[in-house]
């Protein structure tokens, strides 16, 4: 085989695989089936968050393959064919410089402007642009090792937190300990659990199911196990849950 | 007759007062103290890796428990904690110490007996961060050591105080070494070395040296105020009438500057070693001194990107954002011009120019996957997720760790005067780039499926599994790979082919003279005419003997 075959052969070979690796990097789902499809988002802030990252792999892939492209190219074309051999000595090319400082350079601040219009729509605490109605206020507290929820009728539940489709939760966070954060995938940002004050965050979940998130931010020995389970039930389903935990309530 | 006594005479006042043993710890010389810092930045290197590899054991599979949860809390942290302070930094510095004076034509650094006491730091912070495990266990909350876990109510115990003090003498050595370079670069360079004819690899040390002044004290503030709230019963950071989060400003104001202390020596070495094996200069000389100082004035004012979560107003955010994302502008630039500095090139792909390829290769996957994290609300997901480690190994690893690879390739034969084995430089290099790819890549897959970081472990039904073992046992090539770099080693300094003062091709001073270089570096001030002085008409060693006595 001639080395000219060869190396055409390599180079399709090598972009075919750091293709593959750069999209199974960038897009879901995952070649491996996961019971939980973590990165499906669940809630309109999620869809927004993906959205956004989906956006950004367009400029990170063209500038991706244009560069390892032109990386192979160099490694297979400019070698070495004889000891004394010495190219062109090119000291710079200013509209070469020019052209790699601005394109970069718009890239960024597209995506910094688009960021900032997400960060006003779904990020400002504490109120977040909800309706005055229906938006069920839950007081979330993290601490070594649980998270624990308060409703507002005084129902409190540990490690589950068991909401209606369709409505608007806004979670109001601290911790009497140490510093912990609150990670559901599925349901938006996540947000930390600091002592001496308040975070917030809020989801609206669109499907019924379970959820799952853990701990993001290191807390202990426990810091692996400080799970969150987010059910989210049918109104009518929700309304007999808070009926049998008031009357458990009542009774304690 | 005049020449050889004259010789005979630099011989016996250079000589070393003492030999063996005594000489190494007693030496204020240079050369001799930047091996030091490179052979203990190289051995903490090993022990933090040995770390990382009981790490990725605990986590090959899901419910394992190969170490308890509070071992793997001490792997975490001291892995961290190693490779930054005891191994990159105390690396970098000591190869800019070898090399800095000679690139400029001193004979020494500034301050040579700082310099002693400058590198004597190192392995002392390096043993008392260490010896945490011999007194009740060592530090335990990640190199970040965040309160109020800190606070001796949560973390009790010598080990986090060790590891405190520890890092705080580490910083001041640093500060020192920052002085020294400054100093040498300003005052200290040869007729004919202006500013614009210092090879990058010097701006890049000087650039260096700005960042640890300007950030090193923020930190030795906060760990002071940390050591005050454990032992003293302040509450700066505790939460009781404390602010926790203003560790993170106070840390993060260094530690973010920190990882660009750890890649700008690289971007000098690399500077130095692509034109050497294409045969062309740097391409854009101007613009590479200014991406420097351009990612110095952006580096100071990102830190809070590290604290997307801590609940910032929106508006102090989106500042640190465009910051952010700014700072991908000059290091792009940086990317650019190397890759057009091989362009058109008649390139010899020797191991250091191997590494030097394989840094750009994965380094533009770091930098690529930061412009993903430095959008706040991307960044809501992404942080603290495994999609961070695989961008920080990325940058550290395919970054900084590549590029100290090709620095030593690249001047082991200057500082020993012996060639390193081309296949066994090969095989390394081959053995890391797959094993480092196929051990990282997959971390970003984890952290989008949701896996945070630093759990101890995790359950099967998330899924996590598979991808942990396959980057479990990629792991093992990449030890692989350091191992048949240190045999190269071994072997070489013993049968390694003799090395001429000029094996490669350089453009810098150090290539002028002999490998290695005698004690106070040159024979005669070097001719410097140009950026790459090693091919200005340099006198020979006969030439300059035969005209001394001579009054030109």
């Amino acid at each position: 085989m001639s080395l000219k075959i060869k190396s055409i052969i390599s180079l399709a070979v090598a972009s075919a695989f750091t293709f593959y690796l750069f999209v199974s990097v960038t897009y879901s789902p995952s070649a491996f089936a996961l019971p939980f499809e973590f990165r499906t988002p669940e809630s309109p802030n999620a869809i927004n968050m993906n959205n956004l990252y989906n956006f950004i792999s367009f400029p990170a892939a063209f500038i991706f393959l244009v560069f390892e492209l032109s990386l192979l190219y160099v490694v297979i074309r400019y070698r070495r064919k004889s000891p004394d051999q010495m190219p062109k000595q090119i000291e710079g090319n200013l509209a070469l410089e020019i052209t790699w400082t601005v394109i970069p350079f718009i890239i960024v601040g597209v995506i910094a402007g688009l960021s900032f219009a997400e960060l006003q729509n779904d990020f400002a605490a504490p109120n977040f642009h909800l309706p005055k109605h229906n938006v069920l206020y839950i007081n979330v507290i993290g601490r070594q090792f649980y998270w624990t929820f308060d409703y507002p009728n005084g129902v409190h539940t540990v490690g589950t937190l068991v909401v209606p489709v369709d409505t608007y939760v806004r979670l109001r966070l601290s911790s009497p300990d140490v510093i912990h954060s609150f990670w559901v995938p599925n349901l938006g940002p996540k947000i930390d659990a600091v002592p001496g004050y308040y975070n917030y965050t809020w989801f609206k979940a669109l499907k019924k199911g379970t959820y799952y998130g853990q701990c993001a931010e290191y807390c202990g020995v426990g810091h692996y196990d400080m799970t969150i389970y987010v059910k989210v039930v049918s109104p009518s389903y929700y309304k007999q849950w808070m009926a049998k935990q008031l009357a458990s309530l009542k009774k304690a | 007759m005049q020449a050889e006594a004259l010789l005979e005479r630099y011989k016996t006042t250079e000589e070393p007062q003492y030999g063996g043993i005594l000489e190494w710890l007693t030496t204020t010389d240079h050369k001799k103290i930047g091996i030091m810092y490179m052979v203990t930045g190289f051995s903490f290197f090993l022990i933090a890796g040995i770390f990382a590899l009981l790490m990725r054991i605990q986590l090959a599979t899901p419910n394992n428990h190969f170490v308890s949860s509070e071992v793997y809390s001490e792997l975490f942290t001291m892995h961290g904690t190693l490779m930054i302070f005891m191994f990159l930094i105390p690396m970098l510095t000591g190869i800019g110490n070898y090399l800095v004076p000679i690139m400029v034509g001193a004979t020494d650094i500034a301050f040579p007996r700082l310099n002693a006491l400058a590198f004597w730091l190192v392995p002392i912070s390096g043993i008392l961060v260490l010896s945490g495990f011999l007194f009740g266990g060592a530090a335990t909350a990640g190199w970040t050591g965040y309160p109020p876990l800190t606070e001796s109510q949560y973390t009790p115990g010598v080990g986090m105080n060790l590891w405190d003090v520890g890092i705080l003498v580490t910083g001041i050595s640093s500060i020192m070494a920052a002085v020294n370079f400054l100093t040498t670069i300003v005052a200290l360079r040869a007729p004919g070395m202006h500013y614009l004819r210092m090879p990058l690899f010097v701006w890049s040390m000087l650039s260096t040296s700005l960042l640890f002044l300007f950030a090193t004290p923020s930190l030795t503030a906060a760990l002071l105020l940390l050591l005050s709230d454990r032992e003293l019963g302040t509450h700066f950071f505790s939460n009781h009438g404390g602010y926790p989060v203003l560790w993170q400003h106070m840390f993060w104001f260094y530690s973010h500057p920190a990882v660009y202390i750890m890649i700008l020596p690289v971007f000098g070495a690399i500077s130095e070693i692509i034109p050497v094996f294409a045969r062309k200069p740097i391409f854009g000389y101007e613009s590479m001194v200014l991406a420097l100082f351009g990612i110095v004035f952006l580096a100071m004012g990102v830190w809070a990107h590290h604290m997307f979560t801590v609940g910032l107003n929106i508006y102090v955010e989106s500042f640190f954002m465009v910051m952010t994302a700014l700072i991908a502008v000059p290091t792009g630039i940086k990317m650019f011009n190397w890759l057009a500095t091989a362009w058109g090139g008649a390139i010899d792909f020797k191991t250091p120019m191997l590494y030097a390829f394989g840094f750009l290769a994965t380094f533009l996957i770091g930098g690529i996957s930061g412009v993903y994290l430095s959008s706040v609300p991307v960044d809501t997901y992404l942080h603290n997720s495994y999609y961070v480690v695989a961008h920080l190994h990325y940058v550290l690893v395919g970054g900084s760790v590549f590029g100290v690879f090709a620095a030593l390739h690249f001047w082991f034969p200057k500082i020993t005067g012996r060639m390193l084995d081309e296949r066994l430089g090969k095989l390394s290099f081959w053995t890391f780039f797959i094993g480092f790819n196929l051990t990282f890549m997959p971390m970003f897959q984890l952290g989008l499926d949701g896996m945070p970081r630093r759990i101890y472990t995790y359950p099967s039904f998330t899924g996590w599994g598979t991808l942990n073992l396959l980057i479990t046992c990629s792991s093992f090539l990449i030890a692989f790979s350091v191992l048949v770099f240190i045999i190269n080693v071994i072997k070489s300094l013993r049968h390694g082919e003799k090395a001429s003062n000029d094996p490669w091709g350089g453009n810098s001073l150090e290539w002028v003279t002999t490998s290695p270089p005698p004690p106070f570096n040159f024979y005669r001030l070097p001719i410097i005419r140009s950026r790459r002085p090693a091919k200005d008409p340099q006198p020979s060693l006969e030439e300059v003997l035969a005209s001394v006595g001579e009054h030109k």
